[in-house]
């Protein structure tokens, strides 16, 4: 008998019956809470004419930010690892969380929102949706990832450290 | 398999130190629950309620949701491995390591328990693999050859000089103690792990059976650095940890990471949905997911089946006044705390670690905490039926008639039992059970 063979006897029948409902969340949010969620999670809410301040090269290669401003800085090609500054888009935003879904869809990449010190969302309004739930319904085909603010560890005494692999930074601009 | 010497040694050892550390540390994290959990879900009792009912499903149709899940799965390109036992994973793990590498693959992992129990570091590196452990506090596990004390925070017994002095005495430079410079230290360091690796591992919190998708969360980065820049990812995940729905993660996400650490959500809720493809511009290549049993099956069928609804939140150990006192290392076993006095005896035996049942004062702070309702303080009861019927709990009774840490954690009883409407019952059925049990001859040292 195969392991999975094993296992599957092992655990038994199923009982049957249907699943309970999902929870079905009653969160109606919006923009305004998005912003205020968003800010609370240690993200940081960045007009375009703050861009070109920010420190050192950017990369990109997402079709949703288009051709970038010459104005935001120098861009390079090398690869994430090597960016002071990784720009993408994004699918979608949580008002409860304050979170942002960055699906793996083309172009987009994974590395470019974790390998940087510094991420920066190109986001549109439209994208806000009302609840969690309706987030996860637009994850796309493949994989993804909901971000809630820049990354953290509490594993020192409890002390609260931001940007330990992942960006210290998380910025989003309105388009 | 017993981890450290014996209670009271460990605990002449810790000192107080150690204690005011764990209980501090203990009280912050429970009141950040409580915040984030009423701000999440208005009535957080209904909400643990129906989680329950959903991992309750689960678990009646087990089987054939890990049927579905694996279909799934396998369409979208993940391979799926079944593993009966410890022995069977490690095999499979290593396997797919020599095929990335054959003469020793360099390995980066994520946090994960599941790996832990199945003790995979020991054996890769046994094999001549190269493992480096991400998260920061796993880090500073393994650069001092430690175990973790507490199933999310794994260094909770350590302050920011014995972390600073793990990485002086493996030669990484720090500019200080602080813990600033400590996370630093890591990312400076394990940046270089990240872009050599082969091989990335995880555990896994979650497996939806209706997609195939394997959702990973964390906060520090590393789990999904390790998952998306080496070649292969290999998920090792309990057969238990399935979940319908995608959309029932909009109640198990936010309850999770509130129990575990007060967040709406944790930084990164990672839905990984199988290996690159060709328009994706990166990502791992291999896709491999090990589906552990290793007693769970087993436990699925005893009385003690429902600690197979839980989602590793730590929420029980954070509220539990015994652990509080003693901290993880006292249970000598890799899940400690209440979730560990049930979960270690259910899936190892009451005769290795019948004596942990003993580990509770049957407060029900912990049923109260945990985020899928698991009657934690009926499940000790029973097995200590079982422990005593085996003459098994000599540690925690020992403990019990002599250690002033017991006695220390009985005094902050009246203080957990406020939280816990439910104890006065438990409690009574406790007193019959202490007064049946003194006729019987077992366990006095
Ligand atoms: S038993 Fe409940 S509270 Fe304890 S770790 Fe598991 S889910 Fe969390």
């Amino acid at each position: 008998m195969d392991a999975r063979e094993a296992v599957l006897r092992a655990v038994g029948p199923p009982s049957g019956g249907t699943a309970p409902p999902s929870w079905g969340s009653e969160q109606r949010g919006g923009i305004a809470e998005f912003e205020a969620n968003f800010r609370l999670s240690g993200g940081e809410i960045v007009g375009a004419e703050d861009l070109a301040r920010l420190p050192g090269r950017a990369w990109s290669r997402d079709r949703d930010v288009g051709t970038l401003p010459d104005e935001w800085g120098e861009y390079t090609d090398a690869s994430p690892w090597d960016a002071d500054l990784g720009i993408t888009g994004c699918d979608a935003l949580v008002p409860e969380t304050g979170s942002i879904v960055v699906s793996s869809a083309p172009g987009r990449g994974r590395l470019t929102s974790l390998a940087v010190p510094t991420h920066l969302v190109w986001a549109d309004r439209g994208l806000v949706v009302a609840s969690l739930e309706e987030a996860l319904g637009v994850l796309g085909p493949r994989s993804a990832v909901i971000v809630t603010g820049p990354s953290r560890s509490a594993d020192i005494e409890g002390v609260m450290i931001r940007g330990v692999h992942g960006p210290r930074r998380l910025l989003l601009v309105w388009r | 398999m017993p981890l450290t010497p014996p209670f009271e040694e460990f605990r002449r050892s810790a000192g107080e130190g150690l204690t005011q550390k764990i209980r501090l540390a203990s009280s912050t994290k429970v009141s950040q629950r409580k915040t984030a959990l009423s701000s999440a879900f208005g009535d957080p009792d209904s909400a643990r309620i129906h989680a329950a009912a959903i991992k309750d499903f689960v678990l009646s149709n087990l089987g054939t949701m890990l049927e579905a899940f694996e279909a799934a799965a396998v369409r979208r390109g993940i391979e799926v491995v079944w593993a009966r036992d410890a022995q069977e994973a490690n095999e499979a793990i290593e396997d797919v390591c020599r095929e990335a590498r054959p003469k020793g693959a360099r390995v980066v992992k994520g946090k994960s328990m599941a790996t832990e129990e199945i003790g995979l570091n020991h054996h890769l590196e046994q094999a001549g693999h190269h493992v480096v452990e991400t998260d920061l506090g796993e880090f500073v596990v393994q650069l001092d050859g430690d175990h973790p004390s507490h199933i999310v925070t794994p260094i909770i017994h350590k302050d920011r000089h014995d972390s600073a002095a793990a990485f002086r005495k493996a030669g990484i430079v720090l500019a200080s103690d602080e813990p600033e410079a400590i996370a630093e230290g890591a990312r400076a360091h394990l940046r270089s792990e990240f872009v050599a690796a082969d091989v990335g591992i995880s555990g896994a919190n979650f497996g939806i059976a209706e997609t195939g998708r394997i959702v990973v969360v964390e906060n520090e980065g590393n789990n999904r650095l390790s998952t998306t820049a080496p070649h292969t990812h290999i998920a090792l995940m309990g057969i238990e940890k399935l979940l319908p729905r995608e959309r029932d993660l909009a109640l198990f996400l936010p309850l999770l990471a509130g129990s575990a650490t007060g967040q709406p959500l944790t930084v990164y809720t990672h839905i990984i949905g199988g290996p690159r493809e060709a328009a994706e511009q990166d990502g791992p290549r291999r896709v491999v997911l090990v589906l552990l049993d290793n007693g769970r099956s087993r436990v699925l069928h005893s009385p003690e089946r429902v600690i197979l609804r839980c989602l590793r939140c730590g929420a029980c150990l954070n509220v539990c006044p015994v652990y509080r006192e003693v901290s993880g290392h006292a249970y000598r076993h890799v899940y400690p705390g209440p979730l560990g006095a049930v979960l270690a005896p259910s899936l190892e035996g009451v005769e290795d670690y019948g004596d942990l049942a003993r580990a509770s004062t049957l407060c029900g702070a912990c049923q109260e905490a945990c985020p899928v309702n698991i009657p934690i303080p009926d499940l000790l009861l029973g097995l200590r039926r079982q422990a005593t019927r085996q003459g098994s709990w000599t540690l925690w009774r020992r403990l019990a008639e002599n250690d002033r840490a017991w006695r220390a954690a009985l005094r902050l009883v009246p203080l957990a039992q406020t939280l816990a409407p439910g104890w006065r019952e438990s409690h009574a059925r406790l007193d019959n059970h202490s007064t049946a049990a003194q006729g019987e001859p077992h366990g006095r040292p």
